[in-house]
């Protein structure tokens, strides 16, 4: 199915995923209004999001993500912030002043306030838009039966479409178990999998 | 021994048969007739009536014996589970914190407000904001 612009009408009363695409342009959308250079392309995600958003939540729906969105914004931008600082510092990146034997924990500091900072945008600009992050359902009576349903959904999908990143094809699965069966996203490779719409 | 009334007492059985024995019992002050209700069995039909009744009754025993031990075990059972919901309650209460906490404020109390985490708003580096896609 053929992914839907942000112009469509939303389905009533339905539950849509927002993938760590959507929700990193929301983060450098609010991360903007704080003087931050955000980069237009994110912005411009961002702002065709808001109505579409503000759409679902007039027909009843729930805009939701799972902490795995999180988890995938502070891995990236602790790697980008670490390499920064690093070079700021004279090392070049953190791989080489790990190598060069250099004491890290200043570097480690710096990165992991500027981590944290982003991360405390990403859960502003999620409040604004009403979303609500969901532990993946690991409930204490399900716990080992739906680790084992994602697994091989996880494989499954991926073996079926091999052009699907394996973090995206893990967001299909979660949003999937957490009842969604529409998602927002920016990313490629969505919209060969059945059984899901793709909007972005 | 047994209430004797003169009114009842016999010179002499009449008959000295084996029936007597049944019926009469000899007293000091002569003979008399065996009263019902006295614990002596009174004749063979009345013997059994009351071997059954004491069987009845060593039955209602047992039976009253096995209900009062499964009362007992019943209360035993209660105690032991109002025990468990008193600890349970504990054991609530300290996972859960007061009612209407959240247990992860006890863990991060800095959550508790989020309006109150102060937010520097340093500057950060334009390489953080780089399209996901592009490193």
């Amino acid at each position: 199915m053929p992914r839907l612009p942000l112009s469509s009408a939303p389905k009533p009363r339905r539950h849509y995923y927002l993938d760590t695409s959507a929700l990193f342009a929301l983060a450098s959308e609010w991360a903007g209004t704080k003087g931050q250079p955000a980069e237009a392309k994110e912005i411009a995600r961002a702002v065709a999001m808001r109505p579409f958003l503000q759409a679902v939540a007039n027909a009843n729906g729930s805009i939701r993500t799972s902490t795995l969105a999180f988890q995938e914004i502070a891995s990236v931008l602790q790697r980008r912030t670490r390499n920064f600082r690093a070079g700021e510092a004279g090392h070049g990146d953190w791989h080489n002043l790990i190598k060069k034997g250099v004491d890290p924990t200043a570097v480690r500091e710096t990165a992991k306030r500027d981590m944290l900072q982003f991360l405390t945008y990403t859960v502003r600009a999620m409040h604004g838009i009403g979303c609500k992050v969901e532990e993946p359902p690991v409930g204490a009576l399900a716990t080992a039966r739906v680790g084992t349903l994602r697994r091989e959904a996880h494989r499954r999908l991926l073996r079926l479409h091999p052009g699907l990143d394996s973090m995206d094809a893990l967001h299909i699965v979660v949003g999937y178990q957490m009842g969604a069966r529409d998602f927002v996203t920016f990313d490629d490779g969505w919209t060969d999998v059945q059984g899901i719409t793709v909007y972005g | 021994m047994h209430q004797i009334s003169e009114t009842n007492r016999v010179d002499q059985p009449k008959k000295l048969t084996g029936a007597i024995s049944e019926r009469f019992a000899k007293h000091p002050r002569g003979w008399f007739p065996i009263a019902r209700g006295h614990g002596l069995p009174y004749g063979k039909v009345g013997g059994e009536e009351v071997r059954a009744a004491r069987a009845e009754l060593e039955e209602l025993r047992n039976v009253a014996q096995h209900y009062q031990g499964v009362v007992e075990q019943n209360e035993a059972l209660r105690r032991a589970f109002q025990e468990m919901v008193v600890q349970f309650a504990e054991l609530n209460a300290r996972v859960s914190g007061p009612a209407g906490r959240d247990p992860l404020l006890e863990l991060f109390p800095d959550l508790e407000s989020e309006d109150e985490i102060s937010i520097s708003d340093e500057p950060l580096p334009a390489a953080l904001f780089a399209p996901l896609g592009d490193d």
